[in-house]
């Protein structure tokens, strides 16, 4: 029978035009590659000394003196705006995931407390763990800790009834996020002035962490975690829509809704570890890209993830390009921008 | 008649372990059937639909698509022969009519990513010509009424091809008009393609117009159940609705229920 019912579609079926907004959405995707790889060319070069294009690239110069443009652009400039590349992309796409399987356009890493659970994970890592350990275990501690969070948001998300509402997720995460600032303050208050000075800073949310042995890693992280996604895209616009109609249409609910929370959070958890927490890169951008390309996740995600990196890499060329030299963490940058934007999106409902 | 589509076996089945939504629950729908589930708010109707989606898992009991415990079939291989028609829906509000009309071709396409190709896209055309909603294809759900959303759903369950459809109040928010569109269509493609029809509905009228069986239940037990002439009489849907009922004949002898003041 469903055969022929197919047939008779098929046969009924009138010729039309692709989607109108598939060309706008190919031009969209391919717009945020290009300024993903002029991020990557460009901003290395801005900062407190402005190196020369020219000279990092040895052209025109004696190649026997020592380049002093090309090792700044080799040692500092370029494994930070690669980290910076990263870590956009996975908060962009942890945010784009979050709102999908929470059907809450609020949540993101930093908003639903995963942050700050990733933040006390690596806190914890660094404060007991030997120095020498320290660096090794803080992605996995904080991995566990996220996934802490996660846990706690998924169940209050699964109950049915009032408690499942959109404000009160985003308070659950408040609530969260109040907790492991506490905890947080009493790790401070347990260690040496050093080490305290050392959390300060990373506690701020920033990239010069990035050496190109940590960039490379993320980014085998990331990449592997985002091609499950990618996979995951399709389910995830019918979860989107609701459960019960994922589940009419055939997708098998739960397993779906762990790999992808999983995958996200794991993402989520290894940039904290290295970035420290930085917020509302996973609420802007995939917000902006909604309006422009609509809800599709198969293009969604690969957006998301485009047009995360390239925020995440400008917000930190525009604080390290400030005037005075002063290299702000991007993490103050992306909270100045990212706070009024999630008021007006709490307010617009 | 031919082989059972589904089969439902002394189901049973409460929510907050008290009051029991379905109590002992048999029957069997056949190929081809056209089947309205009638009977007051809080009947169990709904639950039973659910039962057979496998969305809700009974207590106790069994239910059978085709001989297979529902529960044992993968849910790609289920939505490619059963597909669902809910009340509502909100969360769609930001994807195109086009876009939920495809996501009913999920169960078609390779389980991952699964872009559409051509022959998707095709049938998408149709259902929304079949349905009306071929010019507000690019429209956003959140920018159309609840009737062109609900016609939306039906496209999207059309689209996947199903063997038999289930209907949870699917003119709830139709006008007249909408509603006969609807249920012409069901009628049409369940003559045509012997799709087996499955609808829970308040409208009585609409169910005696259109369905060739009714089942009719009361606080979770099947009360009634056969063809609408047979049971749409005055004693039992006083008794089931608790107020006067008259059923008269309209001009094409279809049974007419009214309530009286």
């Amino acid at each position: 029978m469903s055969a022929g019912l197919r047939e008779s579609l098929l046969a009924g079926a009138s010729e039309s035009a692709a989607a109108p907004r598939a060309g706008r959405s190919a031009l969209v995707l391919a717009g945020l590659a290009v300024a993903v790889v002029l991020c990557a060319l460009v901003c290395p070069l801005i900062g407190a000394t402005r190196l020369n294009f020219a000279a990092v690239f040895g052209i025109g110069i004696d190649a026997s003196a020592p380049n002093v443009d090309r090792h700044i652009f080799m040692t500092t400039r370029l494994p930070r705006v690669l980290f910076g590349l990263v870590a956009g992309a996975a908060l962009g796409l942890a945010g784009v995931v979050y709102q999908a399987i929470l059907r809450n356009d609020l949540a993101e890493p930093f908003t639903l407390g995963v942050a700050g659970g990733a933040t006390v994970g690596a806190l914890l890592a660094f404060h007991l763990a030997p120095m020498l350990w320290a660096p090794s275990l803080m992605p996995f501690s904080a991995l566990l800790f996220a996934m802490l969070a996660v846990v706690v948001i998924y169940g209050l998300a699964r109950r049915r009834g009032p408690l499942s509402s959109p404000a009160t997720l985003i308070l659950a995460g408040v609530t969260l996020n109040f907790l492991f600032g506490s905890v947080i303050l009493l790790i401070q208050y347990l260690s040496n002035p050093y080490q305290t000075m050392l959390m300060l800073r990373w506690l701020m949310g920033g990239l010069d962490t990035g050496s190109l042995r940590v960039a490379g890693g993320c980014a085998a992280i990331v990449v592997a975690t985002a091609v499950v996604l990618f996979g995951m895209s399709r389910r995830l616009n019918l979860l989107a829509v609701g459960d019960q109609a994922a589940h009419h249409l055939g997708v098998p609910v739960e397993s779906t809704r762990l790999i992808c929370l999983g995958a996200a959070s794991a993402m989520a958890a290894v940039i904290v570890a290295y970035a420290g927490p930085i917020g509302f890169v996973g609420l802007i951008v995939p917000h902006i890209l909604r309006r422009l390309i609509g809800a599709d996740h198969r293009l969604l995600l690969p957006a998301a993830a485009l047009g995360g990196a390239a925020f995440l890499a400008l917000c930190d060329t525009a604080a390290r390009a400030l005037p005075g030299g002063a290299e702000i963490p991007v993490g103050i940058v992306t909270a100045f921008l990212g706070a009024p934007f999630f008021l007006w999106l709490l307010f617009r409902r | 008649m031919t082989e059972p589509v589904f089969q439902v076996e002394a189901v049973t089945h409460s929510f907050d372990g008290v009051a029991r939504a379905l109590d002992g629950v048999s029957l069997s729908v056949m190929r081809g059937e056209f089947i309205g589930i009638i009977g007051p708010n809080g009947a169990g109707k709904s639950t039973l639909l659910n039962v057979l989606t496998g969305w809700i898992v009974p207590e106790a009991g069994a239910v059978r698509f085709r001989g297979t415990a529902i529960g044992a079939i993968p849910r790609r291989a289920y939505a490619r022969e059963v597909a669902v028609v809910p009340q509502r829906e909100e969360g769609a509000g930001a994807f195109t009519a086009e876009e939920v009309v495809l996501m009913g071709r999920y169960a078609h396409q390779p389980p991952l990513v699964g872009f559409d190709d051509a022959e998707d896209r095709a049938i998408a055309r149709g259902v929304l010509a079949l349905t009306g909603m071929a010019a507000m294809a690019q429209r956003r759900m959140a920018t159309l009424s609840g009737g062109e959303r609900q016609r939306v759903l039906v496209a999207r369950a059309l689209a996947q091809c199903p063997e038999a459809l289930l209907l949870d109040e699917p003119t709830a928010s139709l006008d007249l008009g909408h509603q006969r569109d609807v249920f012409g269509l069901l009628e049409r493609l369940n003559q045509a393609h012997g799709l087996t029809v499955v609808a829970v509905t308040h409208d009585i009228n609409l169910a005696a117009l259109y369905c060739r069986r009714l089942i009719v239940m009361k606080e979770g037990r099947v009360v009634a159940d056969g063809a609408p002439e047979a049971i749409l009489r005055e004693d039992l849907l006083t008794s089931l609705y608790g107020v006067p009922i008259d059923v008269s004949r309209d001009p094409q002898g279809h049974p007419r229920v009214g309530m009286l003041k």
